[in-house]
């Protein structure tokens, strides 16, 4: 495994294993954190895996280095190369909230940690994923708070989430801090 | 034609039972629960008195698998049933004219929707009854086809 070049991105991982895996951590955190809300500990649990995703996405991208200044070049990166990398396809939609001016949100029709779990009590398995994109944000400087939220729609079977990104003031000064320089 | 599916977990108590694949069977479900203790027990009687025959025995982790009853027939049914490596024992009621292959193969099936939406589903607790909407939509999707 280590002799491959990390730079050819081959995406094969087997479906079944990772929801397997998915649902062993999934039980070992509502086991362990009992005080906690699920979502929240899936987030927390995903948090440094963003962290690694950023790196192994970053490392691939053409522009290597390059830092991200601005919140919708960040989003698009996250969209685009971090969604294909962790999933193979592209993230369906990414929208600005019409009443915030710092929300954002990413849409994606079935994400694979929903695809054989069954929701209850409007648990959304889709957190974990949240979790991987608070910590892409945090680590590229852009703190910002993900929640997941079932999109609406009139199938009420759906699986396809919203997340939905607010960023903190943190990511907003650093972002007027850099925008005139570049 | 197909009538009704039933589960059962390995300690013979019913998980899932689905009999609105036809109206023609109508069952109360504390009926269904007796029906299935009864059948988990036929079925463990039957494989006992089962002669040894050294390759048709499966050693699964200690535990001592033999078919037993593989089908009921009568005049105006056949009862077809698939037991597994982990003792779930899938039961399929069709009318008489099914040939056994396809009610053999639809359990497979139903076999494989459960490993899918049952065992990856983190909400699902160990032999508990089924109630997951997923589930029930890819059953009768598997079983009425026409409505897709």
């Amino acid at each position: 495994m280590y002799a491959k070049s990390i730079s050819k991105p081959k995406p094969e991982i087997n479906l079944s294993c990772f929801s397997f895996l998915f649902s062993e951590i999934f039980q070992y955190l509502s086991k362990n954190d009992k005080e906690k809300d699920i979502e929240q500990s899936l987030i927390d649990f995903a948090n440094p895996i963003g962290e690694r995703v950023l790196e192994l996405a970053m490392y691939r991208e053409k522009t290597k280095g390059k830092r991200y200044t601005n919140i919708v070049d960040v989003l698009h990166f996250i969209r685009g190369p971090v969604w294909k990398l962790l999933f193979g396809k592209m993230a369906e939609d990414l929208q600005q909230s019409s009443e915030d001016e710092d929300v954002y949100f990413i849409k994606d029709l079935c994400p694979i940690t929903n695809k054989y779990t069954c929701t209850r009590d409007s648990i959304n398995c889709a957190a974990f994923i949240a979790g991987i994109i608070e910590g892409v944000l945090c680590s590229i400087d852009f703190p910002a708070k993900v929640v997941p939220h079932f999109a609406e729609d009139d199938d009420e079977f759906t699986d396809s989430t919203l997340f939905q990104i607010k960023f903190t003031k943190g990511a907003l000064e650093y972002e007027a801090r850099y925008s005139g320089d570049s | 034609m197909h009538f009704a599916i039933f589960i059962i977990n390995s300690h013979g108590s019913l998980v899932y039972d689905n009999t609105a694949l036809s109206d023609k069977i109508k069952i109360k479900s504390n009926d269904a629960l007796r029906l299935a203790g009864t059948f988990h027990t036929m079925h463990s009687i039957s494989s006992q008195i089962t002669p040894e025959s050294a390759e048709e025995e499966k050693f699964i982790a200690g535990t001592h698998l033999r078919d037993g009853i593989q089908t009921i027939e009568s005049d105006s049914f056949k009862l077809h049933c698939y037991q597994v490596l982990t003792g779930i024992k899938f039961l399929l009621v069709s009318d008489v004219s099914t040939p056994e292959t396809e009610m053999h193969h639809m359990l497979a099936e139903v076999y494989q929707i459960y490993g899918d939406f049952v065992s990856k589903n983190p909400f699902y607790e160990q032999d508990m009854p089924i109630r997951m909407t997923k589930f029930d939509k890819a059953i009768e999707k598997l079983f009425m086809p026409s409505y897709y």
